[in-house]
């Protein structure tokens, strides 16, 4: 057994190059999808993490009005003998460095029983919270990564009220994680600037019947809320973000399946002279397979374990820009480290050494049988590859049928569309073996004829009679290429829908915001007389303000849009469903609202549905008269005119918009609004539509990085695809060339001839990918992301980056032919023109 | 053949030796041989005595370690890779013993690859030319085989006529009946012998058949990579005279 092993594994030291790349072929598989799964992972850790941090282990909320209620309603139900109840004031702040961090204010004496946080009260640092007011707990690890050397550095934060300088102890807890900073009640009060008001209460009701009667006793305004009714909106978009993240991650396993089959089989086809001479020897089947699985093994073992340290290395990169998304679009997270779990692992053990011995085993199995063997076996095996290109074809129309056939009807919701999107991919993917061989017999043929090109006929005859090699190859490419279109087609659309979107909606000429970030329910406030003020000054002709806030309905908690809005909304409001016509007073005068497309798919509401909405005044219920499009919250937004939830003037609202009156220079309206800050306590900002629209698009590009990222690995492994093709026909057909040389072909003959091949496999995946790119960028666009979201956008024809994949597809093909052609130009002859003699 | 004739190969103490793993192994030393314009000359020997090799070298196909090889007065040794390539498209045949078709060419493609490469004949012409060339050795009814859709005979007279098809001054032929059965085989040289004689090339054929040697004008012997002498190779003795082995 020994010196079989050796007949078969000295190949390595003989043709390492070929050895390598079945190897990278493996790495590369086992680093992307193991990268993206530990991405994945690490951000929904954190994202759970920051859920626990914050809403703890509460079963239920006390939520009031989105400027908060009177901290006394908490000392009167704790009066009242409730004693599991914390109060909680929350919300984002920024440090002067620009980085956002969440407060939470906690009363560390009621925490306990809460939140891992304050596990560690009786511990001096939680003590201080208390003695000490301006102290904060902050996770270890992230002031570990401070540039200070103070044992208790001091930080400023941009509070509401102005800059605050706070004194950073490390938290106890030293796991925690992310950006949570933690403080006592009352020092969160002076920096959120909410003194004696509180956000929320939460509540621990684990007994029947509690929550009923603790319901009886709050006062006008508050309601208690489940905690799963809050957190599961959160959780499902961050869940929707992941399956895209898991999408590409299967794409990239898909194209790198592809690589690994196709070094594997090559690696043994390549030696079956070897496994011929052994059976005439007397070795058994047994033993061929044996041997050949046994080095499949090794490779699968050798590429998963290198693929592993590769992947933790790729995920640190990529687990940043996850968090990045994540923070932007649902909450602050921040991820510190990668950690691979075990379940993760095995799973990557059983996709390299899996993948690698089921790529073997078919060569294996018809060395075993003696079918195959030398040359003519090798004719023989790609006349079988040949013969199989029908059955495949049939094969791939049943499958785009049927993909096809869910995706109309809609069938099985967001898996559905997943499941009919990969139906479609394999369906077209399995046509394709059939036309290139036609279009090489083609360019081989009729077409090398007509136009009397030798070079051509040879490449695209010799690609034809090697379709076992050009086959795998040119699916590998074209699913990458597809990938990057359709990718292309989602963003792009999105990006341009946003675009307009934007347009629309920012429709004043000036922007005044609350400083603080508003991307949680305690978001800065501006006083409601600001925009009374504002719209009386001669250089202002309309005012609108807008608030958004969560509140309480009979849908849960949802996120409310407060609007009060220019004369004209209407006619930029981007609606698509519902009558516009006499829209405007139905919203001013009767208790009727608009929801986005993103809430009418997540809740299931139509036009004509009502909505119960908890308002200062009590539960009422909201006729909803139209959906308009909206990219803001991807969970939806009900939008209601702000003096409708208020019962009169609103006492305040998140931002304002200001339009010029004729003839005023912006700059001159934007100057008197500073001055006029000047004199208030408020901090603000003023900002331009064409910034606010700027940092839009910027987090959207946030927030796709991470997809081009993927696209380049995916373009990675296609080349190492072409390549290992292109170094396996070079191989398979060195003695042909050797004889086309010592016919008079001359080296550089040679090179175009290789070049000319690489060129017809990157042409040909470049031109299949653009019809099934486009087909997947449709079916993201209105499957996918449909059922995800409930966006609905254009679809965009993305002009340049179809140039960019025909560019892409040529570029990778002729990168990869570079090394096969200069080795080929100068090869030995000799020793060629023995080969198989 | 007259010694008038202007001399088409031309080796002068031509030596080839690699290194390997047991140090250097000389196998051709001190080789001189002349061929003249129409001349058919023999290579004989046993297995290893540097036979091949010898017509490696005439082709430009390996370098010589030592000495010369000239092609109609141009020495090979002078020559960049890119020019011997070229010399070999004009002067030069090439006939080997597993035939080396290319598979994805038709017979009558196999052919006309040679005109093409040279661009003498381009398109319809070029394959006019081939299709000449291969009734002339036959083989008109199978333009459109494929090689494996031949006999290993028919494959080796689509090799003779796309050595021949651009009438060079030198076919170099390397046992070219050694993979076909005696009948079969002396067809194929009968076959080689007429085209040589049509299109007045030089013919340096390795053989182990003493048989077809002796229907050669020249029989060269070749002992441990030498060339012997006329004399010193009768001296040797003929190996047993047999059909095309």
């Amino acid at each position: 057994m020994r010196l079989l092993l050796r007949a078969w594994l000295r190949d390595w030291t003989r043709h390492p190059l070929q050895r390598l790349l079945t190897i990278v072929g493996v790495i590369i598989a086992v680093a992307v999808v193991l990268a993206v799964d530990l991405a994945n992972q690490s951000a929904q850790r954190a994202f759970d993490r920051s859920m626990i941090d914050v809403a703890g282990a509460a079963t239920h909320q006390v939520l009031g009005p989105v400027d908060g209620f009177p901290d006394r309603h908490y000392r009167d139900l704790r009066l009242a003998g409730w004693r599991d109840l914390a109060p909680i004031v929350e919300g984002p702040l920024r440090l002067r460095t620009g980085d956002t961090i969440y407060l939470l204010g906690v009363d560390p004496l009621a925490e306990a029983p809460f939140r891992e946080t304050a596990a560690g009260f009786g511990s001096v640092p939680v003590q201080r919270l208390l003695t000490e007011p301006g102290t904060v707990l902050v996770p270890p690890r992230w002031l570990a990564a401070q540039e200070t050397t103070a044992d208790e550095p001091r930080f400023t934060l941009r509070t509401p009220a102005g800059l605050q300088t706070v004194t950073a102890i490390a938290a106890p807890d030293a796991d925690a994680e992310g950006q949570l900073w933690v403080t006592d009640i009352a020092t969160a009060q002076v920096l959120l600037d909410r003194v004696s008001l509180l956000d929320r209460i939460d509540a621990r009701l684990e007994e029947p019947g509690q929550a009923e009667a603790l319901e009886a006793l709050l006062p006008t305004g508050l309601e208690l809320v489940p905690v799963a009714a809050r957190d599961a909106a959160a959780r499902e978009l961050a869940q929707a973000f992941r399956i895209n993240l898991t999408a590409m991650s299967l794409l990239a396993l898909l194209i790198a399946a592809f690589l690994i089959y196709n070094t594997q089989t090559f690696s043994v086809l390549r030696r079956l002279e070897v496994l011929a001479s052994l059976r005439l020897l007397g070795v058994s089947r047994e033993q061929i397979v044996g041997v050949v699985l046994f080095e499949a093994l090794l490779v699968g073992l050798i590429g998963t374990v290198l693929g592993a340290l590769a992947g933790i290395w790729l995920a640190q990169g990529l687990v940043g820009q996850v968090a990045r998304t994540v923070s932007d679009h649902f909450f602050v997270v921040a991820v510190t480290a990668v950690e691979p779990r075990p379940l993760a692992l095995a799973a990557m053990v059983a996709l390299g050494v899996g993948l690698s011995l089921l790529a073997a085993l078919a060569p294996a199995w018809e060395a075993a049988r003696g079918r195959g063997m030398g040359t003519s076996g090798r004719a023989a095996l790609e006349q079988r590859a040949h013969g199989l290109t029908g059955l495949l074809f049939v094969a791939g129309v049943l499958a785009i049928l049927l993909g096809a056939t869910i995706a109309a009807l809609g069938l099985g919701a967001l898996v559905g569309g997943f499941v009919a999107l990969f139906l479609m991919i394999t369906g077209f993917l399995l046509l394709l073996p059939r036309f290139l061989a036609a279009g090489l017999r083609w360019l081989g043929g009729p077409l090398a004829e007509r136009f009397d090109w030798p070079l051509p006929r040879l490449a695209g005859r010799s690609l034809e009679r090697s379709l076992s090699r050009s086959g795998p190859a040119v699916v590998a490419l074209t699913l990458a290429l597809a990938a990057a279109i359709g990718v292309s087609v989602l963003v792009g659309s999105f990006r341009v829908s946003v675009s307009v979107w934007l347009g629309q909606t920012l429709t004043s000429d000036v922007y005044v915001v609350a400083a603080s970030p508003a991307s949680a329910r305690g978001s800065a406030w501006l006083p409601g007389h600001w925009a009374e003020t504002m719209a009386s000054w001669p250089e202002v002709d309309t005012v609108s303000t807008g608030a958004t806030m969560d509140a309480v309905s009979g849908r849960g908690l949802i996120q409310l849009f407060l609007l009060r809005p220019h004369p004209d909304w209407l006619e930029h409001l981007p609606l698509v469903e519902g009558d516009a016509a006499g829209l405007d007073a139905l919203l001013r005068d009767t208790d009727t609202v608009l929801m986005t497309e993103g809430f009418s798919a997540h809740q299931g509401l139509r036009v004509g549905d009502r909505l119960e909405i908890t308002t200062p005044q009590g539960r009422r219920s909201f006729a909803i008269a139209g959906v308009y499009r909206d990219y803001s919250n991807p969970g939806g937004t009900v939008l209601m005119r702000a003096e409708r939830y208020h019962g009169g003037p609103a006492p305040g609202f998140g931002s304002m918009g200001l339009r010029t009156a004729d003839g005023v220079p912006l700059e001159t309206l934007e100057a008197r609004i500073e001055a006029w800050l000047q004199d208030q306590d408020t901090p603000t900002l003023v900002t331009r539509p064409d910034a606010i629209e700027t940092e839009s698009m910027a987090i959207f590009d946030r927030t796709f990085a991470i997809t081009h990222l993927l696209r380049l690995i995916t373009l990675l492994v296609a080349f190492v695809a072409i390549l290992s093709a292109l170094v396996a026909l070079q191989m398979e057909r060195a003695r042909e060339y050797a004889v086309l040389r010592s016919t008079g072909l001359l080296p550089s003959g040679v090179s175009r001839l290789v070049f000319l091949q690489g060129a017809l496999l990157g042409l040909f995946a470049a031109l299949a990918a653009i019809p099934l790119g486009l087909g997947m960028g449709w079916v993201l666009i209105e499957v996918i992301n449909r059922e995800a979201f409930g966006w609905r956008m254009d679809v965009m024809l993305p002009g340049i980056p179809l140039a960019e994949n025909l560019f892409l597809g040529l570029g990778a093909a002729l990168l990869a032919s570079i090394y096969p052609a200069w080795r080929l130009a100068r090869m030995p002859l000799v020793p060629a023109l023995r080969l198989n003699e | 053949m007259t010694s008038q004739s202007p001399s088409v190969l031309e080796c002068r103490s031509l030596g080839f030796s690699y290194r390997g793993a047991a140090g250097v192994t000389a196998v051709l030393q001190d080789v001189d041989l002349s061929l003249q314009a129409g001349e058919r000359v023999a290579i004989v020997g046993e297995s290893g005595s540097g036979k091949s090799t010898l017509l490696h070298l005439a082709a430009g196909l390996e370098t010589p370690s030592a000495g010369q090889v000239r092609v109609k007065d141009t020495e090979l040794g002078s020559l960049s890779e890119r020019e011997r390539t070229l010399l070999r498209r004009r002067e030069l045949g090439i006939v080997f013993q597993a035939f080396h078709l290319i598979p994805t060419l038709t017979a009558l493609e196999n052919v006309a690859l040679p005109l093409e490469l040279e661009g003498s004949a381009r398109g319809r012409e070029a394959r006019d030319r081939a299709a000449a060339q291969l009734a002339s050795v036959g083989l008109s009814g199978k333009a459109d085989r494929y090689p494996e859709q031949l006999s290993g005979g028919e494959q080796q007279r689509v090799a003779i006529g796309r050595a021949l098809v651009h009438q060079p001054a030198l076919i170099l032929a390397d046992e070219p009946t050694g993979n076909l059965d005696s009948a079969t085989g002396e067809s194929v040289f009968r076959l080689l012998l007429e085209q040589v004689a049509a299109t007045g090339s030089a013919l340096l054929m390795v053989t182990h058949s003493t048989a077809l040697a002796e229907r050669l004008d020249r029989t060269v012997r070749m002992v441990d990579g030498r060339l012997l002498a006329q004399d010193e190779a009768a001296a040797v003795g003929s190996p047993a005279a047999g059909p095309a082995a």
